[in-house]
């Protein structure tokens, strides 16, 4: 059964913190796909998520994106337990504009690290499909293609869902906050080609940073990787 | 949508403890979001621990509280990031159960010092 995305959870604020949470409610299985974001002035920081029960890993590295001053890092949580959870991302000394977002969807993988590409565009412009993450190339399908991307700059208008994506909204309490527009969408992936998140802006103009992710999870059963077809190809080789 | 005043916290000069702002009158069934907009009107810029807060809402009209954010708040200053207002502490989370009538809003602090403030609990 294709996964589906079930929600957004986030809080955001601009003072100093060492910690922020959120309230999230998970069901059995539940796959979490969350970001967070502080102020980089200072450099980055050790950081980590946490809420008592569930293991949040992070993926792939700290963004810093040095144009519009925030860091950024991606946690996963493979295998949600059922409830409503306290979720906290932790620094450990105090920085500001310090924000959670917490995604989660069902019918993933419970147990498959997700494969990440991430990337920092200053003045991308407003062609369709200019807000890339970069490549990323699934390790098999079918999958869900987790885009999540953020205007660093209070003057571009808007930030929407790239071809192909559904837009599952925005990070609604990070842009209030921090006068940023922000994105989540996904893709059902069918195939383990190169793939990338992109989204368009609706407004160009100097100074203008857009942070994007793409991560990539496999739907929980059926999951085919690349190697039958690898196997399946040398086997006629050898049999030609 | 524009912000709407759910609550005034009137400047005030707060000692060291517990001290809950709110709650608020029964809020609009289509708000979504809540705000905590304070301003920090005396503080030491000493770089310690000045607040710690929960941003609670209740779906029954004040007899069972949840909260939907929580975190701390360090003493240090608040640059204009963005055309923020410097100094401002914007704290931004989600109210749940749009539709139902009966919500209300506060905000739960304990002040680590004594700390003079103003602000707001704001929703949209």
């Amino acid at each position: 059964m294709a996964y589906s995305f079930t929600g957004i959870f986030s809080a955001a604020q601009t003072a100093a913190a060492t910690a922020i949470t959120v309230s999230a409610t998970y069901s059995a299985g539940d796959q979490a796909i969350c970001i967070a974001t502080y102020d980089d002035t200072g450099g980055l920081l050790s950081e980590t998520m946490t809420d008592g029960t569930n293991t949040y890993t992070k993926i792939g590295t700290t963004e810093d994106d040095t144009v519009g001053g925030q860091c950024y890092v991606i946690f996963q949580c493979k295998n949600c337990a059922a409830g409503t959870f306290t979720v906290s991302f932790n620094l450990p000394s105090s920085r500001g504009f310090i924000a959670i977002g917490v995604t989660h969807e069902a019918g993933l993988s419970t147990t498959t690290t997700a494969v990440q590409a991430q990337n920092v565009q200053n003045n991308p412009g407003t062609g369709t499909d200019a807000v890339t993450s970069t490549n990323l190339t699934p390790g098999s399908q079918p999958g869900m293609l987790l885009g999540i991307g953020s205007a660093d700059s209070s003057s571009i208008t808007s930030i929407t869902a790239g071809t192909g994506f559904t837009n599952e909204g925005a990070l609604t309490n990070w842009d209030t906050a921090f006068s940023t527009k922000s994105r989540v969408e996904d893709k059902r992936l069918t195939s383990i080609s190169a793939v990338a998140s992109t989204f368009t802006l609706g407004s160009s103009g100097t100074n203008q940073t857009v942070v994007s992710f793409g991560i990539f999870v496999p739907e929980s059963g059926g999951a085919a990787s690349a190697v039958p077809e690898l196997e399946y190809y040398y086997s006629r080789r050898r049999a030609a | 949508m524009a912000l709407t005043t759910l609550l005034t916290i009137p400047q005030a000069t707060v000692s060291a403890g517990g001290h809950t702002f709110g709650p608020s009158a029964v809020i609009n069934s289509a708000i979504s979001q809540f705000l905590i907009v304070l301003n920090q009107i005396s503080w030491s810029n000493a770089g310690d621990l000045a607040i710690t807060y929960s941003a609670d809402y209740s779906l029954d009209g004040g007899t069972t509280w949840a909260a939907s954010a929580s975190g701390n708040i360090f003493d240090v200053p608040i640059p204009s990031k963005r055309g923020n207002v410097a100094d401002q502490i914007v704290i931004a989370c989600t109210i749940p159960g749009i539709g139902n009538a009966n919500r209300k809003v506060r905000l739960v602090t304990t002040f680590a010092k004594t700390l003079t403030v103003s602000g707001s609990l704001e929703a949209q």
